[in-house]
This record gives structure tokens, C-alpha cells and sequence, in this order.
């Protein structure tokens, strides 16, 4: 047992790669990816853009090449003029530095989706005529998490580029939904 | 570049109007439970459509789009053909009185031939009486209805578009979006981020409080059970064990 104990001891405190406590990530975000119709003809959407920034640590956890990297991010959507929508990301994802100058983080995010709205009255087409309809007076927010896989291919040793895939409510066959965070990430 | 000015003046002087509600004080469903899906047993002639086609159409209508949303809460429920006996002219207040009495949280499919224009496909519609609400979807049975010469894509967007109405959701001014008022020259595949933003803004995923994880920024526990608890526990102790670290590490700084 006590030997387990020194040799966990030693493997958990051994830093064997030098690395950055902190980083921070700016890119794009874009949710139903390959699946929300993006034009007249039915084309699914590939990228959208919606400028994230992420502010996130990296915290040795195994033998130099495993990591836990929390993070905490902001993500602004362009919206039309009578709607606002954002977003707070919270990632627990925990990293690995698989080879060479290829790092790979996985784990799971909350997606903190805030939209609303100017409460203003909108005349619309409605079928032969037109009719009245309303934007939201206030803000409501929807919660959701994800399981994440990002590949990150680092530049230079304080800059990486960084994919990361999404599968939200990834426990529901019916709801489960791919979003893309394509981000730069300056390593401090 | 006058031309340019000129330009971008012009594109930014158009409005545009995103997704709209069908009342201002955003009328919605309980989502604690389904909200659940009826059929007349009336069958629309006019349209070539029978009691069990429409039923099989909404089915694949609210499988496509409403209930493939990732953000949202709301969950449509296909259930049974009723004997109604409104007749081939129910209006919209009918229809609706009719599931109010039996059931609440419910939406009546239904034809109708007495929709005043045959290029109207169908009219959605949504009664709420405190936060108790129906909605009622009417075909159009008219003699010579255009419903009887769109392709099946379109049957299914025109059934998923008027449900969009019975669950809330009014018309948006983004042309390729299923909530847009003119089906013609678009062909519809899946929800487009503006119908997305829409039922997201009205049937939010909530936050449960499921362990640290809940309270620290919430995950998706729609779905009580052990394993979201213990997924919930698990992140809650990976962010409290990194704070920690932190505080270790940077002790001198903070």
C-alpha cells in the first residue's frame, strides 16, 4: 500500500513538459452544425459567426501529459433587430498531449444561452393579409451541456489552434446536435 | 465608391425582423409534461389526405422539426385519432373549445373547407386560459386547395409551421426560416436557427440543481435520474479540485 501511495505520489507531481498555467482562446462558435437550414434550397449550415473569447487554465494532473483545463467563455451572436442572444460556456475538459505538437482535450460543457428581446410589435405577412406579432420583453435563458473532443495543433510555444467539437444533449437520440468552437489560443 | 456607400446604406436601412411571438405576453405549454397531439377522424378529400396520412405527416412534421432541438424543453406527443363530430367546417374557436375539453397542454389537427383562400395551406392557432393552453392546426379542405398540389416536403413543413403557431411562435421576416409566412420557392429540410432561437426562447432547457455542478453553472437534468446526478457531482468536483489547485499554486498572488 505504500508503495502504491509513493508511486501515485511520484507520478502526480512529476511535471515532465513545461506548460502554461493559463490561456485564452479567441474564435467562432456554430451551433447545429450540418443541421439547421441556412438558405432557400435547404443547405445545412457549416459555420456561423458568432465571436467567442475564452479565458481557461491548465492544471497538471498525470505524469506531465495529462492536464485539467477548465475554462470559462463568452460567445456574442449577430442577431436581427428585434432580438439579442449570448452565451456563457463553462468547460470541464480534461487535456492530454498526445504527440509531437498535437494536444487533445475532452470532457463536458454547460452552454448558458440567454435570448431576448426588444418587445417590439411587428407587422408580417400572414397569408393574403398581414398581422401583428410580438418580440419577447424579456430575457429567458436555456441551459444545456455537451460532450466535447477538441483537437488542438500548438503553433508555437504560447499560440495553438484549436477545434473543438460539441454533442449537445448528448444523452437524447432525438435532440443530440453537433456545434463547432474554432478558436487561436494564446498561452500565457 | 459611391457606389459602395451607397450600397452598404441600402443593406443597412432594410429592416429585418427575427422570430416573433403569436402574443406579447409569450402564451407557452407546461413543459412538465408532453404537450400532446390529436387527430380528427375526418379525413381532407379536397387535399387527398386521410385521418391516419395526417397523422403519420404531423408525426414526421414534429420528429423533423420540433422536437430535434437541442436548447429546448418542449417535447410534442403524437397521440390518437378522435371522433369529433365538428364537421368538415370547424372554425379555429371550435376546434380549440373541443381539446380544451379533452385535454389540456393538447393540439387539435383538423380539416377544414372553410378557410376563406385556397392558396392558404392550413392556419395554426393557440388559446391559453392562465397557463393552461390548447391549440388547434386546420388543414384546408377547400375545393381546389393548393395543399393537394405541394409535394410531401412541403405538406410536412406546412403541418410543422402551423404547429409552430399552436405552440406560440409567430411568423419571422427570414425567408428560409420554417416560420416564414410564404412557403413558395423554399425548399425545407430542418429548422433554421431563427425557428431554433424561437422555441428556445420559449420552452428553455431549465436548470435542475443536480449536485456542485448544478450550482455551479447547471447541467442539463431534464431527465432525473442517477447517472445525470453523479455526471452533475462529477464536473462540480473537477471545477472545485481546479480552484483548489489554483489557490495552491498561485498562494503568494492571491
Amino acid at each position: 500500500m505504500k508503495k502504491i501511495i509513493i508511486i501515485l505520489l511520484f507520478v502526480l507531481s512529476s511535471e515532465c513538459f513545461s506548460y502554461s498555467p493559463f490561456w485564452m482562446g479567441a474564435g467562432t462558435l456554430t451551433h447545429n452544425f450540418l443541421t439547421a437550414q441556412s438558405d432557400t434550397s435547404g443547405s445545412k449550415r457549416l459555420i456561423d459567426f458568432a465571436p467567442t473569447v475564452l479565458l481557461g487554465a491548465t492544471i497538471p494532473i498525470w505524469s506531465g501529459r495529462f492536464f485539467l483545463s477548465p475554462a470559462i467563455g463568452y460567445a456574442q451572436f449577430f442577431t436581427e433587430d428585434n432580438s439579442t442572444k449570448r452565451e456563457i460556456i463553462l468547460q470541464y475538459h480534461i487535456s492530454e498531449r498526445l504527440f509531437g505538437n498535437v494536444q487533445m482535450y475532452y470532457g463536458f460543457s454547460n452552454y448558458i444561452t440567454t435570448i431576448g428581446g426588444d418587445g417590439s410589435t411587428v407587422t408580417l405577412n400572414n397569408g393574403n393579409s398581414s398581422s401583428n406579432f410580438y418580440a419577447p420583453s424579456e430575457s429567458k435563458t436555456s441551459y444545456t451541456a455537451s460532450f466535447d473532443v477538441a483537437p488542438e495543433l500548438i503553433l508555437s510555444s504560447d499560440l495553438a489552434f484549436r477545434a473543438q467539437f460539441s454533442i449537445m444533449r448528448f444523452l437524447s437520440s432525438e435532440q443530440r446536435r453537433v456545434s463547432h468552437l474554432i478558436t487561436m489560443t494564446y498561452f500565457f | 465608391m459611391k457606389i459602395l456607400i451607397f450600397l452598404v446604406t441600402f443593406i443597412f436601412s432594410i429592416n429585418s425582423f427575427a422570430w416573433t411571438l403569436m402574443y406579447s405576453d409569450a402564451r407557452k405549454y407546461k413543459t412538465s409534461t408532453s404537450v400532446d397531439v390529436y387527430y380528427d377522424s375526418q379525413s381532407c378529400p379536397n387535399a387527398g389526405l386521410t385521418a391516419s396520412s395526417i397523422q403519420t405527416l404531423t408525426e414526421e412534421a414534429v420528429d423533423t422539426y420540433w422536437n430535434s432541438v437541442a436548447t429546448t424543453s418542449l417535447k410534442l406527443n403524437s397521440k390518437s385519432i378522435l371522433n369529433t363530430g365538428l364537421g368538415t367546417s370547424p372554425s379555429s374557436a371550435n376546434a380549440l373549445n373541443y381539446i380544451a375539453g379533452i385535454s389540456n397542454n393538447s393540439i387539435l389537427v383538423i380539416c377544414a373547407d372553410n378557410i376563406t383562400s385556397n392558396t392558404t395551406l392550413a392556419q395554426g392557432t393557440m388559446n391559453c386560459v392562465g397557463d393552461i393552453c390548447v391549440g388547434a392546426v386546420l388543414l384546408n379542405n377547400k375545393s381546389g386547395t393548393v395543399l393537394a398540389s405541394v409535394d410531401h416536403e412541403t405538406v410536412v413543413a406546412t403541418l410543422a409551421h402551423e404547429i409552430g403557431h399552436a405552440i406560440g411562435i409567430g411568423h419571422t421576416s427570414v425567408k428560409y426560416a420554417l416560420m416564414y409566412y410564404n412557403a413558395a420557392g423554399v425548399t425545407y429540410k430542418s429548422l433554421s436557427q431563427d425557428d431554433i432561437d424561437a422555441v428556445t426562447y420559449l420552452y428553455p432547457n431549465n436548470k435542475s440543481l443536480g449536485g456542485i455542478g448544478g450550482a455551479c453553472g447547471s447541467i442539463d437534468l431534464n431527465h432525473k435520474n442517477k447517472s445525470h446526478f453523479l455526471f452533475s457531482l462529477l464536473m462540480g468536483l473537477m471545477l472545485l479540485s481546479s480552484l483548489y489547485w489554483l489557490t495552491r499554486k498561485f498562494r503568494y498572488f492571491i
